[in-house]
Parts: C-alpha cells; sequence; structure tokens
C-alpha cells in the first residue's frame, strides 16, 4: 500500500460550483432484511424497467430493517408513486413515506472523499442557520444534500462562505 | 449459449467494481429536526484530522439517522473518544469491520440499484449504509464478506472483460486541515 500525503492551502475550499435542483420527491422505504431481495426485483421492473433516480442513501435502523431514501424528479415521482404504494399495500408490507416538494443542493470537489473537515464545513455550516437536513450522500468527491422546499437558495448561500466555487477568468484589457 | 445470451441481456453494463480497505461504520441517532451528536461527531473528527471517506443521513419519523464510515487506523481514536465519554454519545452504534463496495457508474438507474439490492438479498449480505455519488453507488458491508459481495455483484452485472474489482494500492492522506492558508 502507497500512501501520498497531500496538503491543500486553501482559504476557502475549493468546489467545482453548486447545482440546484427544485421540485423533487424524496421517498423513504423502510424494507426488512428479509424483503430487500424481493425489493430488488420491484424495484427493477419499475417504470418499466427503465426507473431513474437522482439520489439514493439508505442505512440500518434497528437491528433487521433498512431506510432507504430514493429522490426523484416530479414527473418521475407522480409515475412511480402508484407503482411503490400498490407495491406496499399489496405484496409487500412495509412503510411508504414522501416528502414533496423537496430542493437539492449538490457539489464536487478536488479529493473531497480524501480529506477530511469536508462534512463538518457543509453541515456545520447548515445547522447553525436551521437549515434542516432530510437526507444527505457524501462518497467519492460528491456531496448531495437534500433540504426541505425553498431551501436550497440559502443554503447555496451559507454553504458559499465555507466553499468557493470556480471563479470567472479575468478578462485581459 | 442461448442461456447464457439471456442471461447477459438481463444484466446492467457497467465499468467496474471498487473495494475498500477495512474500516468502521458509526451510527448516530438524534432527535427530530437535529443532528447535534453527528455534528458534534463531525466536528471532533475534524479537529483531530479524521476523514469521513463515506457518509449519509435521513430522517425517520423518530428522528434524525446518520452514518460515517472511517478508516481502520482512525478506529482506535474514536472509540476512545466515544467510550471515554458515554454521557456525550448515547446514541452512537459502532460496526466493525466492514467495508465498502462501490459500482460505477450507476446511470441513476433503478434497475441497476435492484439488481444489486436483490443479488445481495438473496445471498444473505447485508447492506450496513448505501449512498450515491455523481456517477457511483456505495455500499458498506461486512469487511469479512466483502470478496463474496463483489463474486455475487459480479454474477449479476456487465463487467468490462477481464475486469477484477479493485482494490485500492493509493491512498491518499490530507494532512493539513481543510480553510487553511499557505505559511
Amino acid at each position: 500500500m502507497l500512501e501520498t500525503v497531500a496538503v491543500y492551502w486553501e482559504p476557502i475550499i475549493k468546489t467545482y460550483g453548486f447545482q440546484e435542483k427544485t421540485d423533487l420527491s424524496l421517498f423513504r422505504i423502510l424494507i426488512t432484511c428479509d424483503q430487500m431481495a424481493d425489493w430488488g426485483l420491484q424495484f427493477q421492473n419499475i417504470g418499466s424497467g427503465d426507473g431513474r433516480f437522482l439520489m439514493a442513501t439508505a442505512r440500518m435502523v434497528g437491528a433487521e430493517t433498512l431506510q432507504l431514501q430514493l429522490l426523484f424528479e416530479k414527473n418521475a415521482a407522480d409515475r412511480y408513486r402508484h407503482e411503490l404504494e400498490s407495491l406496499t399495500e399489496n405484496n409487500l408490507q412495509t412503510t411508504l413515506s414522501i416528502d414533496a416538494p423537496v430542493e437539492l443542493i449538490c457539489f464536487h470537489g478536488p479529493h473531497f472523499g480524501d480529506r477530511y473537515g469536508i462534512a463538518d464545513a457543509a453541515f456545520g455550516a447548515l445547522a447553525p442557520k436551521k437549515i434542516l437536513v432530510l437526507a444527505a450522500a457524501c462518497t467519492g468527491a460528491s456531496i448531495y444534500i437534500v433540504v426541505p422546499e425553498k431551501s436550497a437558495r440559502t443554503a447555496v448561500e451559507i454553504l458559499s462562505k465555507k466553499f468557493i466555487g470556480p471563479q470567472p477568468e479575468k478578462k485581459l484589457v | 449459449m442461448t442461456t447464457m445470451q439471456a442471461d447477459a441481456g438481463d444484466k446492467v453494463r457497467i465499468g467496474g467494481i471498487r473495494l475498500s480497505r477495512e474500516m468502521v461504520q458509526l451510527n448516530c441517532s438524534d432527535p427530530p429536526g437535529e443532528n447535534g451528536q453527528a455534528l458534534r461527531l463531525f466536528r471532533h473528527l475534524a479537529e483531530n484530522r479524521i476523514n469521513i471517506p463515506f457518509l449519509g443521513m435521513g430522517c425517520t419519523g423518530e428522528g434524525a439517522v446518520s452514518f460515517g464510515c472511517l478508516e481502520i487506523e482512525d478506529a482506535g481514536f474514536v472509540r476512545k473518544l466515544i467510550e471515554g465519554e458515554p454521557h456525550r454519545w448515547p446514541h452512537v452504534e459502532w460496526i466493525a469491520p466492514v467495508g465498502t463496495v462501490t459500482i460505477f457508474p450507476h446511470q441513476s438507474s433503478l434497475k441497476l440499484l435492484g439488481l444489486v439490492m436483490s443479488a445481495l438479498g438473496k445471498s444473505g449480505l447485508p447492506i450496513y449504509g448505501m449512498g450515491t455519488s455523481l456517477s457511483a453507488l456505495t455500499i458498506s458491508t461486512d469487511y469479512r464478506l466483502l470478496d463474496r459481495s463483489a463474486d455475487v455483484l459480479r454474477a449479476v452485472l456487465d463487467l468490462p472483460p477481464n475486469h477484477a474489482p479493485i482494490c485500492p494500492e493509493v491512498r491518499i492522506r490530507q494532512i493539513q486541515s481543510a480553510g487553511s492558508q499557505r505559511p
């Protein structure tokens, strides 16, 4: 195993820029471990086998239950909602809840996945300003944060004090 | 031959699978609308130069839930922190050993997600955490079952010829604080 030591001299942490998406739906599904294979089979058929998500995150809640969160564009959510609701009501006994509308902020930065302090900078900035984080996924160089309706713009303004996006090149006159 | 072609048709083509080194996972639960314990943990880790390579957060009716995976070398410090002041970390669970399997690109495909969940579920392989980036789907599972997880996923995903799951040969470690200035 080789180890490469990196030093980032940054007054403000650099990113490749922020993206915002609005009018989204966050689906939460509680899946027991013995149902995971069945749910997996059902997901393969959603949207006639061409279902698309914007973000997926999950974690264990309790010893035997996985809470899966899937973020969809509104049009996709409207189409998939009935399919998922019928599954939860009929075949697969579980809980489906939907938060809508919600908004997404995502940003990426150099070696974010290898650097300490990135999560603290992001989530530590949002909390004091009462921006509720409904869901988040940080893996690789990406940070995805789902926030309530009409919060993404404010969240980006807050994050812009901790993270800096690409600056327009100065034109030589 | 016909069967193999039919099977391949059900598979989703991907670029590769990457496996992590050994890690530990911390799960935090906070009251509804709060992330206080998780935020305190992020601050402590940052102050002690500890990276969180894989992190997820969510809400349930009962509150906020977060998880973070740390490199095994950092486990001793964090265990000492939590066990030294248990009253400050009343709802932190510890899972070890864990490892991550990363599938790329995910193509935002529910079919791929379903294939992965179905394959792991049928084989009784646990999912402790999951998260997506722009292109990758990362899952944390039992480190001792990481190779088996990769084998199970290779059976249902269409990988490039001669592809073997990639294990990292280089580790990047940051030694200077983010947000710092050149001296």
